[in-house]
């Protein structure tokens, strides 16, 4: 048989934003426990995600860096 | 009826404002009527929390306000807000065992606009568990009866903001509709309510039932009140992803209904006599055929005619999709139900059970106790649909199905008529407890309401008539193409200028 090898990588990274990419909490390493943490990382009732524009400008950097192809509209 | 709150004297919020403002009566005076009144009519089961202090507090600050001269839009105008809407300092339960002493820390973005508008909150109306249900009987803190008839329901979701609109307890309140649920209370209750198009009106601090088809929207006796409450309700909102920037190019905020609203009566007062010269009404046929009850058609039919006199030209049309509405929201809407709804595990907050094993059990434990019947069937059905290996029949198909609906009104708005009217619900409100074996039942009657949401679009109800079997209150329906709200609610109001429907209150018919 004749194989073709693709190897997919899927690599975490920790992106450098103030906030979380739903919510306005910080992200500072080495705050105090429970200091971090808004009405929409507990899931209260009524409140909503927004995403994080500083981690979907990042994105779009790296996918530059690879030569990737941007979608203007998702 | 003992116990008139004197808001009742005012045949609209802007007369009531005209008095506040020249010193009439007081802000602490409504309220106070309205609370004695709201106790009075504690049979209805209207409300699910009342605060005095708080109450008389924001009442104290709407006379300062005006005493000031610095008034607001809405400032001294006692309201209420469906128990769906999370108010910092009030529970706030969705009528839902699992959120029975849940005090939110922060306000809806339509709480806090109404507040800044000067509104006197009276409290929290009680409404159909986490919204899900049309006769406001799956409430965790009993049915609530409808003003006209205690053994009727008053429908639902939100039917403690109609039955406190009807028995004339405030002057207006919020409700959220996401399958009719404010349209089809209104009807039943014999009041004016309307569902703003998808995306005008923010979410945030709605508690979230099907979040693609949630949209708050006021109830009142007549469209002139609606558009007082969904001026200052509806705007952008930053922290609602789905909220829009801009409507037909206008930015979404203050003054863009009434602009709207105001050129269109301009015209209504150009043509004289016949006011809706031209506008064209389609009425589809799959609206007005088999499954409606006789007196319904007939009042729906009566209303017709009326817009005819008042210079509208009726149009039949299809909407060939109407019956599919039904399995389509039926998968979608429990879909995001039970997504949604996953929070409600008995960790952070909310139920939880007393005695339980290790965490799996509390949590099964939590849920079942914490949530009714409806709500566990939408749960299921949704987690079922979404299921890997079901996720293409049932939820793509539906979704399929969803854009279908909206191109259908796309094609009739863009070909043949300018607004859509029909009825609201096949019958007027069935007796507390039928269909309590046959959920389905309920489900069916969904029918005229359901592809609104699904496309996204406004659509309003008026009363129009009595059923003659039973003399309960029929609604009209009337639906309009994107952001259209202004032009549906002047539509509204010249057929309320030419009738007397919506000045019908319980015991004086």
């Amino acid at each position: 048989m004749n194989w073709e090898i693709v190897i997919g990588l899927e690599t975490h990274v920790q992106l450098s934003t103030d906030s979380k990419i739903f919510s306005t909490s910080s992200t500072r390493f080495g705050a105090a426990p429970n200091t971090q943490a808004c009405e929409m990382d507990m899931a209260l009732p009524g409140s909503l995600p927004v995403m994080n524009r500083g981690a979907v400008e990042r994105a779009i950097l790296f996918g530059l860096a690879v030569g990737a192809h941007i979608a203007p509209r998702s | 009826m003992a116990n008139t709150p004197l808001h009742t004297q005012f045949s609209s919020i802007q007369a009531l404002r005209e008095a506040l403002q020249a010193g009439q009566l007081s802000a602490t005076e409504l309220a106070h009527s309205a609370l004695e009144a709201i106790e009075a009519r504690k049979d209805l089961n209207a409300f699910l929390h009342v605060d005095a202090d708080l109450t008389l507090e924001q009442a104290r600050n709407a006379d300062a306000a005006i005493k000031a001269g610095k008034p607001a839009a809405l400032t001294g105008v006692p309201i209420a807000h469906k128990d769906v809407l999370v108010i910092k300092g009030w529970r706030s339960t969705a009528a839902s065992r699992m959120l029975a002493n849940y005090v939110s820390p922060f306000d809806a973005t339509v709480v806090s606009r109404l507040a800044d508008a000067g509104a006197v909150s009276l409290g929290k109306l009680n409404c159909d568990e986490f919204a899900m249900g049309s006769g406001n009987e799956t409430s965790a803190f009993g049915p609530v009866r409808n003003p006209w008839d205690p053994n009727a329901v008053p429908g639902g979701s939100s039917g403690g903001s109609a039955a406190a609109v009807a028995a004339g307890l405030v002057m207006a309140a919020t409700g959220t509709d996401t399958g009719g649920s404010i349209r089809q209370p209104a009807a039943l209750c014999g009041i004016s309510g309307i569902k703003p198009t998808y995306g005008t009106v923010s979410r945030l601090g709605l508690i979230a039932y099907a979040s693609s088809l949630d949209q708050a929207g006021p109830i009142a006796r007549h469209a002139r009140d609606l558009l007082e409450l969904l001026e200052p309700m509806a705007g952008f909102d930053p922290l609602d992803s789905t909220s829009l920037e801009f409507c037909d190019g206008a930015p979404n905020g203050p003054g863009r209904i009434r602009s709207r609203f105001d050129a269109a009566i301009a015209r209504q007062q150009k043509n004289g006599s016949r006011p809706l010269e031209g506008l064209r009404i389609g009425v589809p046929r799959e609206f007005v055929g088999e499954g409606l009850s006789p007196d319904v058609a007939q009042a729906v039919e009566n209303a017709l005619k009326t817009f005819e006199s008042l210079g509208a030209v009726r149009v039949e049309i299809s909407l060939p999709r109407t019956e599919l509405s039904i399995p389509a929201y039926y998968v979608i809407a429990p879909a995001e139900a039970s997504s949604n709804l996953s929070r409600y595990d008995g960790v952070r907050f909310g139920h939880r059970a007393e005695s339980y094993k290790e965490l799996d059990d509390m949590i099964s434990r939590t849920r079942f106790e914490g949530f009714g019947p409806e709500v566990r069937r939408r749960v299921l059905i949704g987690t079922y649909v979404l299921c890997h290996g079901y996720y293409d029949a049932y939820y793509l198909q539906a979704q399929r199905v969803r854009r279908m609906i909206a191109n259908d009104f796309q094609q009739a708005f863009a070909q043949h008529c300018d607004v859509i009217m029909g009825p609201v619900a096949p019958t007027v409100a069935k007796a507390i407890g039928d269909n309590r074996e046959d959920p389905i039942a309920d489900w069916l009657a969904d029918i005229y309401t359901l592809g609104v949401n699904l496309a996204g679009l406004p659509a309003m109800s008026v009363p129009c008539g009595f059923g003659t079997e039973r003399p309960l209150p029929v609604g009209l329906q009337i639906i309009g193409n994107y952001f259209a709200e202004g032009e549906l609610l002047a539509v509204a109001d010249c057929f309320q200028q030419a009738t007397d429907w919506h000045q019908r209150t319980p015991g004086n018919q």
